[in-house]
């Protein structure tokens, strides 16, 4: 597993966070996509996982100094913090919308999304960055925030024909950057 | 079911879906970075950074420039600017620097055009005004002024409670200057705005060009008229000598238009290129060429169904000549003469015309890459034609002469569309008020618009020859087709002599130009006779006067009275007329003489 190759990195980079907590930053640009990819694919709409990222890390950056490193990569604890958060925010919406409760931990766990999934996504969300800016434009508008072609092309000024081009070859960019990735 | 089987997927594009579906999670842009910044903020024992940094409001303008340099230099000058940071390549040009005006920062950026940071010159003019309150803004101005800014509008008090001007710097940016002297409710302003609202509507439409004169300055002016007689049978109009022999400013007609000549003296000679209609094309090029002109381009029909050739006169300028094939030999809306531009950016051209002049654009034709071959822009009555730069034909930057109904609105309104000014507006002893921009292509116009006294002088005798007869204006006094004008070295001396010794009534008296002289018309009896200072360049004259009157003792004895030096008392004359002769203080003659002959 990736993140197992990086451990002595990681443990230096936890022990200096905790000593000096301005440093948590590289922690988080570590693995900000990796727990936004594993929150996206359990809730339902992108304001919810939006909510419950920022959540996890303010807790992360609160507990860090009591974070002791055993080995366990610090994603596992993360993602931890995530799954807790998500039973939560499932328990609190259950209960706001005076719905039969669905408060079974254990039905959460099983739908547990695998390691490997969130790696491969995180990849993916990460490389949208090393497109082209024109591409990196239509993808973000299409996919983050879900406009429609037309839309992105009148924000873009383009056709609509030029916005469904770009997007093809961002979509075929992608996956030859990922196709390199992954062997 | 079977005979209709689902057409297979592309195999290609079954990732390219998978990549899609995973990218519906995508984050949105910006939430990674506020994220972070919130959690920097809750690091505890962080020093904490203000998201808005202190000196900083929300709101900063930028002013992109394509010298940013001099930019600084003069707004410390100017305004009183302090810089407050600049960061520089190694050859010190500029890439961000910061000044504060007041307690206001501004920020100063070079021109690069690939981020969309243009400045004045190349978007024709300054996009965002800044607005400025100061604590004296007369004060503020004159040192801006001074500094070397432009008064786009002068400091006055305004309608809604501030003492506030316009100016433009000599970079293209402009500034509302001001100083709060009044809060104005907004009941009263309500009303107030109303009212101006109502001014402006009241106020005449928007200063117009009407014509455009080409100027040439050119080395050995009166051979230059030489030539036009001979080549295209000018007529010399007027003329104005310098003490020195040399033209100062001739005007030559050719069929129905106006050029103006000039010694060039102090500028540059600049020939230019001029499409002139005449009756027979090939006539005239040959009569050019017989003048001492060369060939250019030998007469040709063209296809549009004009026969055109080409002539260069010995002084350097173009003519191209041209035969229209149709009702008349110049084609409708055309004169004679109109000025012929090639220009770098013809479009850009055009548009600061549009801006600056109000021209108006009757015709355009471009070439497949968008680039203009052939326009015709209207000033006015008058046609400015243009073609884009190309192989020999390259700019020639032409001097006009342009006749407008607001010469001040004018050139405040070149400057806003990019020019640079060349003289800012001034009464002129020739009788304009006269301003001089340059335009983004190089060409320089002296805008005009008669003074007041010119005008009404226009109206009383209009300046075609042909309408000899004398005209009365609404006050009844007379002009003829020729006025004595006297320089003088105190008009008002001489206005005080002549209304004590002959009655003269006073019509106008004023004072204006540059250097600012006096100047009067005078009206005794059914004449007038003009006077202006003798400002320098200008030597006093003195002449003599023939003047009739019925009681010629009478006059005589008035004369004297107010301080005329009799030369010989009233005595009969051998032809009938009794007449008396006396020299006011200047050295003018006065002859005064009987109206009637004495009947024996």
């Amino acid at each position: 597993m990736k993140a197992r190759d990086n451990a002595p990195d990681e443990r230096l980079v936890i022990e200096a966070a905790q000593r000096d907590p301005s440093r948590f930053a590289e922690l988080y640009e570590h693995n900000f996509e990796r727990v936004y990819a594993y929150i996206a694919r359990r809730v339902a709409d992108r304001s919810t996982a939006e909510d419950l990222t920022a959540d996890v890390f303010h807790q992360a950056l609160a507990h860090l100094p009591r974070f002791e490193w055993r080995g366990v990569p610090f994603l596992a604890w993360l993602l931890r913090i995530a799954a807790n958060a998500i039973v939560d925010h499932a328990q609190r919406t259950a209960r706001e919308r005076t719905l039969p409760q669905a408060d079974d931990p254990g039905e959460v766990s099983r739908e547990e999304v695998s390691l490997e999934e969130v790696h491969h996504r995180a990849q993916l969300f990460r490389l949208v960055k090393e497109l082209p800016a024109d591409q990196q434009r239509v993808i973000a508008l299409r996919f983050a925030e879900q406009r429609s072609i037309s839309e992105v092309g009148q924000a873009l000024g383009r056709s609509d024909g030029a916005v469904k081009q770009l997007q093809f070859r961002a979509l075929q960019n992608l996956r030859a950057r990922m196709g390199k990735i992954h062997g | 079911m079977t005979n209709a089987p689902l057409p297979p997927i592309d195999p290609q594009l079954t990732p390219l879906l998978q990549i899609a579906a995973d990218l519906r999670d995508l984050p949105r842009a910006d939430f990674k970075a506020r994220l972070k910044a919130d959690l920097q903020r809750r690091v505890p024992g962080a020093p904490t950074v203000k998201p808005i940094p202190a000196g900083y409001h929300t709101a900063t303008p930028c002013l992109v420039l394509r010298d940013p340099v001099g930019a600084i230099e003069f707004y410390k000058r100017a305004f009183g600017a302090t810089e407050l940071m600049r960061f520089a390549d190694p050859n010190g040009q500029i890439l961000h620097a910061e000044i504060a005006v007041g307690d206001s920062r501004i920020a100063i950026a070079p021109e690069v055009p690939e981020w969309g940071n243009l400045g004045p010159q190349a978007l024709g003019g300054s996009a965002v005004p800044i607005q400025l309150y100061v604590e004296d803004v007369d004060a503020f101005a004159q040192r801006a002024v001074g500094a070397g800014a432009t008064v786009l509008i002068p400091i006055a008090d305004q309608f809604y409670g501030d003492r506030a001007g316009r100016l433009a710097d000599p970079f293209g940016h402009i500034w509302i200057v001001g100083t709060h002297k009044e809060d104005v409710s907004t009941e009263e302003m309500r009303r107030r705005v109303e009212a101006w609202t109502h001014e402006q509507v009241a106020e005449p439409p928007v200063a117009r060009a009407y014509r455009v004169e080409p100027h040439l300055p050119v080395e050995g002016a009166s051979r230059l008229i030489d030539f036009l007689q001979h080549a295209f049978g000018a007529e010399e109009t007027s003329r104005h000598t310098r003490p020195d022999g040399s033209v100062a400013h001739a005007e030559v007609r050719i069929g129905d238009s106006v050029i103006t000549i000039g010694e060039a003296l102090e500028v540059k000679p600049a020939p230019t290129a001029l499409h002139l209609y005449v009756p027979d094309a090939d006539a005239s090029y040959a009569r050019a060429l017989r003048a001492g002109a060369t060939s250019v381009q030998e007469p040709a029909d063209q296809h549009y169904g004009d026969r055109e050739a080409g002539v260069q006169d010995p002084f350097g300028n173009r003519w191209y000549i041209s035969t229209h094939q149709g009702e008349s030999y110049i084609p409708e809306g055309l004169h004679s003469i109109s000025s012929y531009l090639h220009p770098h950016g013809a479009p850009q051209l055009i548009d600061f015309l549009k801006r600056a002049f109000g021209a108006e654009e009757v015709f355009r034709a471009q070439a497949p890459d968008g680039s203009v071959v052939h326009a015709k822009i209207r000033l006015g009555e008058s046609v400015v034609e243009m073609g884009e730069a190309h192989g020999p034909y390259q700019p020639m930057p032409t001097v006009y002469h342009l006749y407008v109904d607001d010469t001040d609105a004018v050139y405040r309104r070149a400057l806003a569309a990019g020019a640079v000014s060349l003289s800012e507006p001034a009464d002129q002893p020739w009788g304009y008020r006269n301003a001089g921009v340059r335009d983004p292509a190089g060409n320089q116009w002296w805008v005009n618009t008669p003074t007041k006294s010119r005008a009404r002088k226009e109206r009383r005798a209009p300046e075609s020859a042909a309408s000899a007869a004398r005209t009365t204006d609404e006050a009844g006094v007379n002009f003829h087709t020729i006025t004595p004008f006297l320089q003088v070295r105190d008009v008002g001396e001489t206005v005080t002599f002549l209304k004590a010794a002959f009655g003269a009534e006073v019509i106008v008296f004023e004072r204006g130009g540059d250097p600012p002289h006096d100047h009067a018309d005078l009206r005794i009896g059914d004449s007038m006779i003009m006077m202006g200072e003798a400002i320098p360049g200008y030597t006093p004259t003195t002449s003599a006067f023939y003047l009739s009157v019925a009681d010629v003792d009478a006059a005589y004895a008035r004369a004297l009275r107010a301080g005329a030096t009799s030369q010989q008392p009233p005595k009969e004359m051998p032809w009938g007329h009794r007449m008396a002769h006396v020299k006011d203080a200047l050295g003018n003659s006065w002859f005064i003489a009987a109206r009637e002959k004495k009947v024996d």
